[in-house]
């Protein structure tokens, strides 16, 4: 009962997320310098320097896009066209954005959970490791890498990489679809450089938990730490990450978009840098929108898990306060 | 078992690939070719947005004109192209030329074409509403024009009017259905995944001169420096609009060529007439000759373009221009006209007239902000501070219009119809006229143009506008904007054209 | 303050040490040059393109023929300055805003709790997307984007902190006897909570400064000719074959930039007993 009550309360306040989110973008949109008839007609090498050509042209352009009625009714279109899943057209390509973002999420989608991989098993490889041999050189050593790699700028980095993978010793393959081939370099570059707040992350939680009285039990029972690691330290002490591994996929969603932009991957991080460039405004609202909308799924979904898997949660309704 | 049965296909589809290939190997120009560009295609429908230009480029698609590599118009699927009247012409189509389905080109589908181009493409309409159709016979059709003009053959080249199958698209636009594609091109559509890849198979039917190359694929790599590194490790043959900083990359390396051919552009200065300043015409006058264009096109394009000496000198049909104008850099005149006009300079610091200093905002978007800043440290060295704005294109647009600017860039196209491209340019309602230039003198010659006939006279006026303009450098032009084609050295037979999206695929060019 | 009772550890705490002292040589050579450097980033010289590392250049030349070292330089004066300005803005709307949620309790904390989690669980590069893409990129809208999000953290923390504070026997004794709202918020909380926040605040910089510059190197951050860090990187990457010198020398300042105020951050936080680790560990 406290279950459907939690879930029901967090349909609501995702779907007034949503509203707002959507509410704010319309407002920007209206806010916003610029004309975007003159970007999508910016292309004057093509153009034909006759006199009322240009105007004209203009003009038809502002009707497609729906562009010449109020402002009142362009939001009624709008929230009219949302509530369809129509987020409208693109206005470089003139092609429906859902099928845009359609298109273009695989790439992302690939990333973000490649690299999530990435990022968990190094993270829980060393984050055991340092816990381990708490003060010792390993976990000093493994501190200072982390230390290292979180200063560590990722274009920079990724833009090495490539060079070196993509062109020196061509071994990765830099067009084509979505696939490992395509995959592996940027999604290990994602993953490894966002690996150490969560490594460090697990080596807190691991040593607090080590020094529980159950364990401490344990141990007097002549258990050895690395079977108490197995058998209950980790689950007890990565518990309150989940919820941290579930705010980092959505971290890994938005900030794939370096990334994406140094190899030159086909996801939605590019496609809305790309957008903003071209001021192509139904593009962009479409990228915030899915995303928050992928954020709020994710929130849901770990918030969610805990009631399933804690029993204290299940049975009061509260997550970790 | 599942994955086993891909497995086997995969197997079989690569031994069937690895065959084929030996055999085909026994004719060097068989081999398939990959081509990396921005984008492939808006649409598949040639009446669709900005589509027809890219199937132009692709091979795919076939205008009734067509422009050549060194700028002239010559027909395509027409035969000849005759002048009757000074407001009519007509068309003879080329006999036997099918499109890929077997239909025959005749005189009604081509008016069909037209005629569903003319009602579905508002990129076209400017230019096809001043034409108007009739078949005559089965093979060619006459073309009317309201008022005589001399430009209907290049009018008939326009990039989007290309001669399609109506009947297979149908009355409304069918923007993705490849089952409808029905061109005449020396290639086919074999495959098309929307901003991805599109594979081209060779037209055995094609009419004209069959080309070497059975398959292009061709994939889209928005991203200047990705498609340079494509071709650079070897995975591209062919890589187009790359930028001069790419490029520059690519020049070095033994097994590319790098096409340099200057685009018909100017990259121009556009200044606002209503800023006192530059009311001035010796102040413009100074600006330009204060501009080292070699040295513009050696730091900000890589030297990978060469210096416009006025706005129509860009243009490939009209080299005399290009001793006309601004063809040398002169600081020393150029201070001396600002020392004249008042515009004086103490101890190396900004010039100023009556305590106001010739200082103003100069915008760049898109590529041109290295250009901007070299001519910012080019003008200093005269007593003139010019702030660089770099902005994105709707902002200088919409400063434009409320008249807030003092200079920007922008490089509008110089080829074409010279007289409609000059007056766009320089009378008083062209849309590329930003900052108010209107002269007595020049309009007068635009008034002589529109009445002149005689292709001849109308070249020497043309002539004369030019060096009428560029006297009162109403605008500084640049250099042409440059963006590069790089190709592997194994690729043979490459013809650059001006117009980089213009006939990329041509019937000689294969693969070694 | 807290800082103080502790000089003796920090002094002996080697990543302490390392990161201040790489701080430091970092914010002095910066600001050298800013004083002593007749530079000037408008004369180009063509004849001087690309030049790799040498005496008179130490870190080469960029394409417009200037010295890669002094561009650098002035670049490190617009990205420390506009991170920490956009640091300390975003430290004071993080400390009233916690001390507000965790003094008053009640619907007012519930309101901004409420809304802390709303901006917490989304991604932060998602809301500077959202304003350079409706407002046009600058570094000006980067930054305004960036306090939008960024005080989440910082009021979280100080809440976190207030609420264990305000239940401290000498705390309510104060209120018993009568103290002001005013004393006890800056006589007593203000204080406790400055220094493990400006601590925190020493990490997120190096964070800020990691987002600042990766988003201008997007190109939705400083404009060019501004010589951003990020930006810097971005206008060499094109010439990573023929000049690697114009991505690796304003990639390594970062680096190292971020770094020391890593060590030195996290070096001072393992030595503060005033926050729990944990806490900070999640952000």
């Amino acid at each position: 009962m406290i279950v459907l009550k939690l879930l029901i309360y967090r349909l609501i306040r995702a779907m007034v997320l949503l509203w707002i989110v959507s509410l704010m973008i319309f407002t920007l949109i209206r806010l916003a310098p610029g004309d975007p008839v003159d970007y999508i007609l910016g292309a004057n090498d093509l153009a034909i320097g006759d006199t009322g050509t240009i105007e004209l042209q203009k003009k038809q352009v502002r009707k497609n896009l729906g562009l010449d009625v109020t402002a009142t009714q362009q939001y009624l279109n709008w929230i009219k066209r949302l509530a369809l899943f129509d987020l409208g057209n693109s206005y470089r390509s003139g092609k429906s954005i859902v099928s845009e973002l359609a298109d273009r999420l695989p790439a992302t989608l690939y990333l973000a959970g490649a690299a999530f991989l990435v990022q968990v098993s190094i993270a829980l490889g060393f984050g055991i490791i340092a816990s381990l041999n708490e003060d010792r050189w390993a976990d000093h050593l493994i501190r200072l890498i982390g230390v290292l790699f979180v200063a560590l700028p990722s274009f920079l980095l990724g833009l090495i990489l490539l060079e070196i993978f993509a062109i020196r010793y061509p071994v990765y393959d830099m067009i084509g679809q979505v696939s490992f081939k395509r995959m592996w370099l940027p999604a290990l570059t994602l993953g490894v450089l966002t690996s150490p707040p969560v490594m460090r992350l697990i080596r807190v939680n691991l040593i607090r938990e080590y020094s529980r009285q159950y364990i401490v039990f344990g141990r007097s029972k002549g258990l050895g730490k690395k079977r108490l690691v197995g058998i209950h330290a980790l689950g007890n002490g990565l518990l309150p990450i989940l919820s941290v591994f579930g705010v980092n996929l959505a971290g890994l969603f938005s900030g794939s978009v370096i990334i994406e932009s140094i190899f030159v991957l086909p996801g939605i991080g590019r496609y809305a840098v790309e957008s903003i460039f071209a001021r192509d405004y139904p593009a962009i609202t479409g990228y915030v929108l899915l995303i928050t909308f992928i954020v709020i799924l994710l929130n849901l979904f770990v918030g969610l898990s805990y009631a399933f898997i804690d029993p204290r949660v299940r049975n009061t309704g509260y997550i970790t306060k | 078992m599942k994955h086993f049965n891909y497995l086997a296909a995969i197997l079989i589809l690569a031994c069937g690939i690895f065959l084929a290939d030996n055999v085909m190997a026994a004719k060097p120009s068989s081999k398939p070719l990959v081509v990396a560009s921005p984008m492939l295609t808006h649409t598949l429908d040639p009446a669709g947005f900005e589509s027809a230009s890219f199937m132009r480029g692709m091979g795919l698609a076939e205008g009734l004109m067509r422009i050549t590599k060194e700028g002239k118009i010559v027909p395509e699927l027409a035969e000849s192209l005759t002048r009757i009247s000074p407001t009519r012409w007509e068309i003879k189509i080329r006999p036997h030329v099918r499109f890929w389905s077997g239909k025959a080109v005749d005189a009604k589908a081509v008016y069909n074409s037209l005629e569903r181009t003319r009602a579905l493409n508002t990129h076209a309409t400017p230019i096809i509403q001043k034409l108007s159709f009739r078949i005559k016979d089965k093979m060619s059709l006459i073309v009317e024009t309201e008022v005589p003009n001399p430009a209907v053959p290049f009018l008939l080249a326009y990039f989007d009017l290309v001669i399609h199958n109506a009947e297979s698209y149908g009355p409304e636009l069918n923007l993705f259905d490849m089952k409808a594609m029905d061109l005449t091109g020396m290639f086919k559509m074999k495959e098309f995944k929307a901003n991805e890849t599109a594979t081209l198979e060779a037209n055995p039917d094609y009419w004209g001169e069959k080309p070497l190359t059975r398959k292009i694929t061709w994939i889209e790599i928005a991203d200047s420096q990705a498609r340079a590194m494509a071709l650079q490790s070897g995975q591209v043959d062919i890589a187009t609009k790359i930028s001069p900083e790419s490029a520059i990359g690519l020049e070095r390396l033994p097994h590319i060529r790098l096409i340099k051919r200057p685009p018909a552009n100017t990259r121009t200065i556009y200044l606002n007439l209503k800023q006192p300043y530059f009311k001035e015409q010796k102040v413009r006058q100074a600006l330009a000759w204060a501009v080292d264009r070699q040295a513009v096109v050696d730091l900000a394009c890589e030297g990978l373009t060469r210096p416009a000496t006025t706005w129509l000198s860009s243009n490939p049909a009209y080299p005399e221009t290009q001793s006309h104008g601004y063809t040398h850099y002169d600081p020393r005149k150029a201070s001396s006209l600002l020392d004249e006009a008042g515009w004086l300079q103490k101890s190396g610091g900004v010039r100023s007239k009556n305590g106001i200093p010739l200082r103003f905002t100069l915008m760049s978007w898109g590529s041109a902000k290295p250009v901007a800043e070299v001519l910012q440290s080019q003008w200093r060295k005269i007593g003139i501070d010019a702030r660089v704005l770099h902005v994105d294109y709707g902002i200088i647009s919409a400063k434009r219009k409320k008249g807030d600017w003092d200079a920007s860039m922008e490089a509008w196209s110089t080829f074409g119809d010279a007289a409609a491209l000059l007056a766009g340019q320089f009378s008083p309602n062209g849309p590329g006229n930003y900052g108010g230039y209107n002269n007595v003198e020049t309009n007068r010659l635009f008034e002589q143009l529109s009445q002149e006939q005689d292709l001849q006279k109308r070249r020497e006026l043309i002539l004369r506008l030019d060096r009428q303009i560029i006297e009162q450098t109403p605008t500084i032009p640049l250099h042409p904007r440059p963006y590069l084609t790089a190709i592997n050295r194994k690729v043979v037979g490459f013809e650059p054209h001006f117009r980089q999206f213009d006939r990329i695929i041509t019937p000689g060019l294969y693969k070694k | 303050m807290k800082l103080k009772t502790h000089l003796p550890d920090t002094v002996r705490s080697p990543m302490v040490v390392s990161g201040f002292l790489l701080l430091l040589a970092i914010i002095l050579s910066i600001s050298t040059f800013q004083f002593t450097s007749d530079y000037d980033p408008a004369i180009f010289d063509a004849g001087n393109r690309f030049n790799p590392p040498s005496v008179s250049n130490p870190l080469g030349t960029d394409r417009y023929g200037r010295d890669v070292l002094s561009q650098v330089l002035l670049g490190g004066r617009i990205t420390l300055a506009t991170c920490s300005m956009a640091m300390i803005t975003v430290m004071f709307i993080g400390i009233t805003f916690g001390i507000v949620a965790g003094y008053s309790g009640g619907i007012v904390d519930r309101i901004l709790l409420s809304l802390i989690d709303v901006l917490l669980s989304f991604p932060s590069t998602v809301l500077a997307i959202v304003i350079a893409g409706f407002f046009g990129p600058s570094l000006k809208n980067l930054l305004i984007a960036v306090t939008c999000f960024w005080w989440v953290r910082f009021a979280q923390i100080t809440r976190g902190m207030v609420l264990k504070i305000i239940h401290e026997p000498d705390i309510e004794a104060a209120v018993a006897i009568g103290a002001s709202r005013f004393t006890i918020i800056f006589r007593e909380l203000l204080p406790r909570v400055t220094g493990p926040i400006i601590i925190l605040a020493t990490m997120e910089l190096g964070k800020l400064i990691l987002t600042i510059s990766g988003l201008s190197f997007l190109g939705l951050g400083a404009q060019p000719p501004t010589p951003e860090w990020g930006a810097l990187l971005s206008d060499g990457r094109v010439y990573l074959t023929r000049a690697p010198h114009l991505i690796f020398a304003p990639g390594i300042a970062i680096f190292l930039t971020v770094l020391s105020l890593n060590l030195l951050g996290e070096g001072l936080l393992s030595l503060n007993k005033g926050l729990k680790k944990e806490e900070v560990e999640l952000l």
